[in-house]
């Protein structure tokens, strides 16, 4: 039944597949670029030659503009990313001898909804650090060198696949069960079952199975596009990767019909469903990871099965990891399948009045 | 007048046949051959303000083999919870009921695997064809119909590749009696059949369930429509408010009655209703605001004779004479004090 409907079927395949290709479309991983407006007030050689230093960085691109009101008329526009200013004392120190001179000070106009701006003003700030530097002649005492601990480079989309992959088969269980089998009940179509020698169990197996097989074919899917078209690198195994989303998908079936068990109508059971599904999608990272959390409510999305699933999917993605290596997600998934289990147990029913 | 048919108390009955099956009509009655039996039945549900409700109350009845068994009454009579109960759908809180010597509780699954159901408006899946819904549900049986005969028999043939809800109302009702003899079932119970059907496509699914009963099949379904009653079913459980408060053919039924016939009039010179109820087999009399009088009467041949006496002797004329045997209706009426319809 579930693959005769052959639009709904379509969508619950194309909805996360949907997802890699928007993300897909921003390029989180490429260096950014600011596009600044640079006023020189100084208009000395040193502040031109400080001006090629800037540009060199590669990380602001000038916009040439006449006045500072029409800049900043720019800037609020949302066309540019910042303003610095070079202040007309710039490159005047030198004449001063003995005393520590007066600092020139450089103004940054910025547009405080822009998130990233913030970003030209520590940028701004090193390349000044450094220049003092140079200018002081101090020794270089300490330096950073930056060294990844999963031996390889990690891509944005190498993240977010295993999250749209825990995501697609948490919407298609536990929407399609709740919804669906909560629209059989209310067509009676149960009851009518109920009235043949069939038993509840093997139709709610049979359901059971058709799932799983949906949960394959997305996998099948979202790995087969992400690698072909995307060319995100899955480093651990294949097999591992699908097992362990089945055994994703048997919880949330589980949920799936222990809403259905709770709802009496489709427009519940529609309700309900995005109720338990969308604070989850947000909560347990599928887009970004949950240690933004405040430490608390990170303790409890710890709990959730789809925080547990992703993490395991991404150990396997992304650094390869064994099965072994998450005893503790493998409990908790273990766990909810039990306790979902018994809450489905407990409240389903097959007709209802 | 003998109301002995009137099961006040059903199960306070004559057991002159020493059995608890006893129905009501000793003669049709006959222990070898019911096929269903209803003993002490009792449904309550609770209501969510703490009452509750008794949609089944202590009902007895047996169904004979070959018969098309009917229960009549108004909507939330109690019918289907009946039904349903005999089905193995629903538990009984008291009683137990039988089918085919199975207990529709204990030995559910024999008792499912022998019975064809079909329920009041349920639908099937969205996207199976006719023949695909027969297979399927045929396959749930260790004994299958075939998909061609069954549609043959409802005359949905050239609909076999049509989904379900590309059918036409009467047809999907055609169609829902056809997926209840997937099993080649004994016994069929059809919960409503007609309902919601104009009056063309009703006459329609009576041949059907004729043509049904006809091939051997005991036929048990439930109707509000007292004509359906009358015309298909070879006897009638009439039910109101959880109770059966009468169970016998629609002949006797309605030959029970005191008043048999309804006999209506005008006449040239108005008189007052009373003037009639002096005449032999007058139960009742009135008349409405256009001069036309009503009598009901207890056989037509008794009372017209003297009535056409009296407009002689009274120098009176009778004219528009119609004279309407009574029905099921006024059986409904006379036991219950309210018309079946609403």
């Amino acid at each position: 039944m579930l693959f005769r409907d052959k639009q709904a079927l379509f969508w619950s395949l194309a909805f996360p597949l949907l997802f890699l290709v928007i993300f897909g479309l921003f390029n989180f991983d490429a260096p950014t670029n600011f596009s600044i407006a640079i006023i020189d007030e100084a208009q000395s050689e040193q502040s031109e030659q400080l001006k090629f230093q800037m540009l060199d960085l590669e990380i602001f691109t000038e916009t040439e503009i006449a006045s500072r009101e029409e800049a900043l008329e720019t800037l609020k526009d949302g066309d540019l990313d910042g303003i610095i200013t070079i202040p007309a004392s710039y490159g005047q120190f030198e004449g001063v001898e003995g005393a520590a001179p007066e600092p020139s000070v450089f103004s940054v106009t910025l547009d405080e909804t822009n998130q990233q701006s913030a970003i030209i003003v520590s940028v701004l700030n090193q390349f000044l650090n450094e220049l003092n530097l140079q200018i002081a002649s101090a020794p270089r005492l300490f330096t950073i060198e930056t060294e990844g601990v999963q031996g390889q480079e990690v891509k944005y989309l190498d993240f977010l696949m295993p999250g749209v992959l825990g995501m697609a088969i948490m919407f298609s269980a536990i929407i399609g069960i709740a919804v669906g089998i909560t629209r059989y009940r209310e067509r009676k179509i149960l009851k009518r079952l109920m009235a043949t020698p069939v038993k509840v169990q093997s139709f709610l197996m049979a359901e059971v199975g058709s799932y799983l097989f949906l949960s394959f074919m997305q996998i099948a899917l979202i790995l087969g596009v992400g690698r072909i078209f995307f060319g995100i690198q899955v480093y651990g195994s294949y097999f591992y990767l699908i097992l362990v989303t089945l055994v994703g998908t048997i919880v949330f079936l589980n949920i799936g019909f222990f809403i259905a068990g709770m709802s009496k109508t489709v427009n519940t059971a529609e309700a309900m469903s995005n109720a338990f599904t969308t604070p989850m999608m947000f909560l347990s990272g599928v887009f970004f990871s949950p240690d933004m959390l405040p430490g608390w409510m990170e303790r409890i999305v710890d709990f959730l099965p789809l925080t547990s699933l992703l993490k395991v999917l991404r150990g396997i993605s992304i650094n390869g990891s064994p099965l072994t290596d998450f005893p503790y997600q493998f409990a908790l998934l273990g766990g909810w399948i039990v306790v979902s289990f018994v809450l489905a147990w407990k409240t389903f029913r097959m007709d209802r009045a | 007048m003998s109301i002995a048919y009137i099961l006040q108390k059903n199960n306070v009955q004559p057991r002159a046949h020493g059995n608890a099956f006893q129905a009501t009509n000793p003669v049709l009655y006959s222990p070898s051959m019911s096929v269903i039996e209803v003993h002490n039945l009792t449904k309550q549900f609770p209501l969510p303000d703490g009452e509750t409700l008794t949609a089944v109350d202590d009902i007895s009845f047996a169904i004979e083999k070959g018969e098309i068994f009917g229960l009549l009454g108004p909507n939330g009579a109690g019918k289907t919870t009946t039904l349903e109960i005999i089905e193995g759908l629903q538990k009984p809180s008291k009683g137990r009921t039988a089918v085919l010597g199975f207990d529709s509780l204990k030995e559910v699954q024999k008792v499912k695997q022998r019975i064809g159901v079909q329920l009041q408006s349920s639908s099937f899946y969205d996207y199976l064809n006719l023949g695909e819904v027969l297979t399927l549900f045929g396959n749930f049986y260790p004994e299958q119909a075939d998909p061609d005969e069954l549609l043959t028999i409802v005359d949905l043939t050239e609909k076999k590749k049509s989904l379900v809800k590309e059918l036409s109302g009467g047809q999907q009702q055609r169609f829902s009696i056809a997926v209840s003899l997937v099993n080649n079932p004994e016994i069929v119970f059809l919960d409503e059949p007609t309902t919601g059907l104009d009056p063309q496509a009703r006459r329609h699914m009576w041949q059907f369930i004729s043509k049904i009963n006809s091939q051997g099949k005991t036929v048990v379904l439930t109707t509000h429509y007292m004509e359906e009653a009358e015309v298909l079913c070879d006897r009638i459980g009439i039910i109101d408010h959880g109770k059966v408060i009468a169970l016998d053919t629609p002949e006797k039924l309605i030959s029970d009655l005191e008043a048999t016939a309804n006999l209506s009039f005008r006449l040239e010179k108005d008189v007052s209703a009373e003037t009639f109820n002096g005449i032999e087999g007058v139960l009742e009399s009135n008349k409405n605001g256009e001069g036309v009088y009503r009598l009901k009467i207890s056989h037509a041949s008794v009372s017209l004779p003297p009535l056409i006496q009296w407009a002689e002797q009274n120098n009176n004329r009778i004219r528009s004479v119609e004279i309407v045997r009574a029905n099921l209706e006024d059986v409904f009426l006379h036991l219950t004090g309210s018309t079946l319809r609403e």
